[in-house]
C-alpha cells in the first residue's frame, strides 16, 4: 500500500517536472532566456532525484523499524517460554510419605528451582485422578533436599485403599498469584501410592 | 541501489541475530535437557536393598533392631531420610522421619543403621522407606514389631554349613562362634553319620558380620589333614559377601570284599515231592558300603544236577541290595524230585553255584564285588508205597 503511494507521489513529482520543462522550453528568438531557463531546469532534475531519494530513504528506515519492532518483540517472547521450558527441567518434586490418617503429605524439592504447589489430592487408586483441583495457594518449596515440607490440607476422596497421592506444583518464579488457572499450564505432577 | 542497501541492512541487523539468538535459546534447553538425563539415568542406576535385622536378648547390647541399607549400585546413595512406616495405619510412625540426616553408602558397601529408637512400645507392621539425594525411594520388606522388638525374622541371612564324606557312626558337631557385633542362631549342632560318605548342609540364621565355623569329629576338632577343603579348621565366614562353609572330608578307602554265597535247601526229599530251596548272599561287615546284587550273574552260575524234574524248575528273584553286614535271600527257586526207576533206593540233587568275579557293584564307589561259590547236594529217598 505505502509503496503504491510512494509511486504516486513519485509520479506527481515527475509530471510536475515535465510541465516546468516544457513551459521553460527556449525559442530560438529568445536566446537569453533559454539559458535561464536551462538552468532552472536542470535545478528541478536535482530536486526530484533528492525528494526521490528521500523516500526510498524514509520508507527502508521505516520498514527497519518495523522488523526490528518485530524481532524484538519475538525474542522477548522466545525467551519467556524458553526461560518456563528450562523451569520445568530444573524442578522436581518427590512424595516422600503420607498419613493417611491427618491427610499429611512430606514432600521435598530435589529440583534446581524453588517451586510452587498448587494442588494436592488423596484419591482412591480405582478412580479417576481429580485433576489440578488449585486447592493450595502456592505453597513454596526451597530448592534443598534436606528441607522436608508437610502440605496439610490435601484433599481426600472417599474409598477403599490403596491410595492415590497426586501433588501438582510449577516453579516458584512461574507461579501467577493473580490468575491461578494460568499456572496449569507450566505444572508438573508427583504421585505416590499410599496403602 | 539504496533500497538494496537497506534491505541487506535489515538482513543482517534483524533476521540473523534473531537466528542466532533462536539457536543459542535452543543450545541452552538442550544443555538443560542433556543435564536432566544424566541425573535421570543417575537416579535409575541407584539400588539400595534395605534388610531388617534383630539382635537377640543374648547379644550383650541387648536386643536391638538395625537397618542394612545394601548399596549393590555401582555409584554412592547419599541416603537423606528414613521413614518408618505403619503398614496398618498407613502413616509414620511419630507423624516424622525415622532417622534425618545424609548418610553416605558407597558402591558395594553395607551400612548399619540402629533403629530401634523410633520404634519404643510400638506394637505393628513397619515397613522402612529410605530417601535418596537424588529424589529416589527404597523400601524394606515389611515385618512385625512386638512392643519395639522384632517378633521374626531376626536374622535376615542364612549360613550354611555342609559336611561332605562322613564316616558311618561318627558324631559331627559343628559350632558357630560370632565375632564382634555378629549374631546366629543355633550356635551348634550334632549330627551322626548313619552312612558311609555321607554328606549333609545345615542352615543357621544369622546377622551380618563375621563368624568363626568349627567342625568337630567324635568330639575332636577335625584336623587339617582329615581335610580335603578347606585347608583350615575353624572357617572363618562374613556374611552376606560369603554365606556358606563346605567342609570335605578325606573319603574312607572302599573296603572290597567278597560276598558270601550259600545255597539253603533241604538234605534230603521224597522221591516225586516238590521243595523249594533259596540262595542267600551275605556282605560282611567290614564292607565300606552297599552292593546291588546282580542276580543274573548268579543265575547262570547255578548248575543242577540229578534226579530233579527239569520242566518244574522256576526260580524267583528277591532283594538285590544288600548293606553292610546284612544277608538276603537274592533267589527263591522251586523245583520237584523226579520218580526213582528201577530198583535204586535212593537218588541224589547236586545244586552248584559257580564263584562269580561280579556279583555286585558298590553303590558309592561302582566297583564290581565277587562272591564265592557253594554247593549242596539233597539226598531223594524213594517212598515206602511205592517199593
Amino acid at each position: 500500500m505505502s509503496y503504491k503511494n510512494n509511486s504516486k507521489t513519485t509520479q506527481k513529482i515527475y509530471n510536475t517536472c515535465v510541465k516546468l520543462l516544457i513551459r521553460n522550453m527556449p525559442t530560438p528568438s529568445n536566446p537569453k532566456p533559454a539559458r535561464r531557463a536551462q538552468r532552472e531546469r536542470g535545478d528541478t532534475v536535482i530536486l526530484g532525484e533528492i525528494l526521490l531519494f528521500a523516500s526510498v530513504v524514509a520508507l527502508g528506515i521505516a520498514l527497519w523499524g518495523l522488523s526490528l519492532g518485530y524481532v524484538t518483540s519475538h525474542s522477548t517472547s522466545l525467551t519467556k517460554d524458553f526461560d518456563s521450558m528450562i523451569s520445568q527441567q530444573r524442578s522436581f518434586l518427590i512424595i516422600e510419605a503420607t498419613s493417611l490418617q491427618t491427610n499429611i503429605v512430606w514432600v521435598s524439592n530435589h529440583g534446581l528451582n524453588d517451586i510452587a504447589v498448587i494442588s494436592c489430592t488423596i484419591y482412591p487408586k480405582s478412580q479417576h485422578s481429580p485433576g489440578i483441583r488449585h486447592n493450595i495457594a502456592g505453597v513454596k518449596i526451597p530448592a534443598n533436599t534436606y528441607d522436608l515440607a508437610p502440605l496439610r490440607r490435601c484433599e481426600r476422596f472417599p474409598g477403599p485403599p490403596p491410595y492415590i497421592v497426586e501433588v501438582w506444583y510449577v516453579p516458584h518464579h512461574l507461579y501467577d498469584s493473580e490468575e491461578p488457572a494460568k499456572n496449569s499450564m507450566w505444572a508438573l505432577v508427583a504421585r505416590y501410592e499410599a496403602r | 541501489m539504496v533500497g538494496m542497501a537497506i534491505v541487506v541492512a535489515i538482513f543482517f541487523t534483524t533476521i540473523i541475530p534473531l537466528y542466532l539468538y533462536m539457536s543459542s535459546l535452543y543450545n541452552l534447553f538442550s544443555n538443560e535437557l542433556n543435564s536432566r538425563r544424566i541425573k535421570d539415568i543417575d537416579r535409575a542406576t541407584e539400588d539400595l536393598k534395605l534388610l531388617v535385622e534383630g539382635k537377640t536378648a543374648i547379644y550383650p547390647g541387648g536386643p536391638s533392631i538395625g537397618l542394612i541399607l545394601k548399596n549393590v549400585s555401582p555409584i554412592m546413595i547419599r541416603v537423606e531420610r528414613i521413614w518408618a512406616i505403619d503398614i496398618n495405619l498407613g502413616s509414620p510412625i511419630n507423624e516424622a522421619p525415622c532417622i534425618e540426616g545424609p548418610v553416605d553408602v558407597f558402591a558395594g558397601e553395607n551400612f548399619t543403621i540402629p533403629v530401634g529408637g523410633c520404634l519404643n512400645d510400638f506394637t505393628g507392621r513397619v515397613q522402612f522407606i529410605a530417601v535418596t539425594e537424588r529424589g529416589r525411594l527404597f523400601g524394606s520388606a515389611p515385618v512385625d514389631i512386638n512392643r519395639g522388638r522384632l517378633v521374626a525374622g531376626l536374622y535376615p541371612y542364612t549360613l550354611t554349613v555342609s559336611i561332605i564324606n562322613m564316616e558311618r557312626g561318627k558324631e559331627y558337631a559343628i559350632n558357630i562362634l560370632p565375632l564382634d557385633n555378629a549374631d546366629t542362631q543355633p550356635r551348634s549342632i550334632k549330627y551322626k553319620a548313619t552312612a558311609s560318605n555321607e554328606n549333609i548342609s545345615l542352615s543357621f540364621g544369622a546377622t551380618a558380620g563375621t563368624f568363626m565355623v568349627y567342625l568337630s569329629e567324635n568330639g575332636v576338632l577335625v584336623a587339617g589333614a582329615r581335610l580335603l577343603a578347606p585347608n583350615r579348621n575353624p572357617m572363618s565366614v562374613t556374611l552376606p559377601d560369603y554365606w556358606n562353609v563346605v567342609f570335605i572330608l578325606r573319603r574312607a578307602e572302599a573296603l572290597f570284599v567278597t560276598m558270601d554265597l550259600e545255597v539253603s535247601a533241604p538234605s534230603s526229599v521224597l522221591e516225586g515231592q516238590a521243595f523249594t530251596f533259596n540262595i542267600l548272599l551275605s556282605l560282611p561287615a567290614q564292607a565300606s558300603e552297599s552292593v546291588q546284587v546282580h542276580v543274573a550273574a548268579i543265575m547262570n552260575a547255578m548248575r543242577l544236577q540229578g534226579d530233579y524234574d527239569h520242566q518244574a524248575l522256576s526260580c524267583t528273584p528277591s532283594s538285590t541290595t544288600l548293606s553292610p553286614g546284612s544277608t538276603i535271600v537274592i533267589l527263591s527257586c522251586y523245583m520237584r524230585a523226579n520218580e526213582l526207576q528201577g530198583n535204586r533206593g535212593q537218588g541224589s540233587i547236586t545244586i552248584t553255584v559257580d564263584p562269580v568275579t561280579a556279583a555286585g557293584t558298590g553303590v558309592d564307589s561302582g566297583r564290581q564285588y565277587p562272591s564265592d561259590g557253594d554247593s549242596v547236594t539233597i539226598q531223594v529217598v524213594r517212598q515206602r508205597g511205592n517199593r
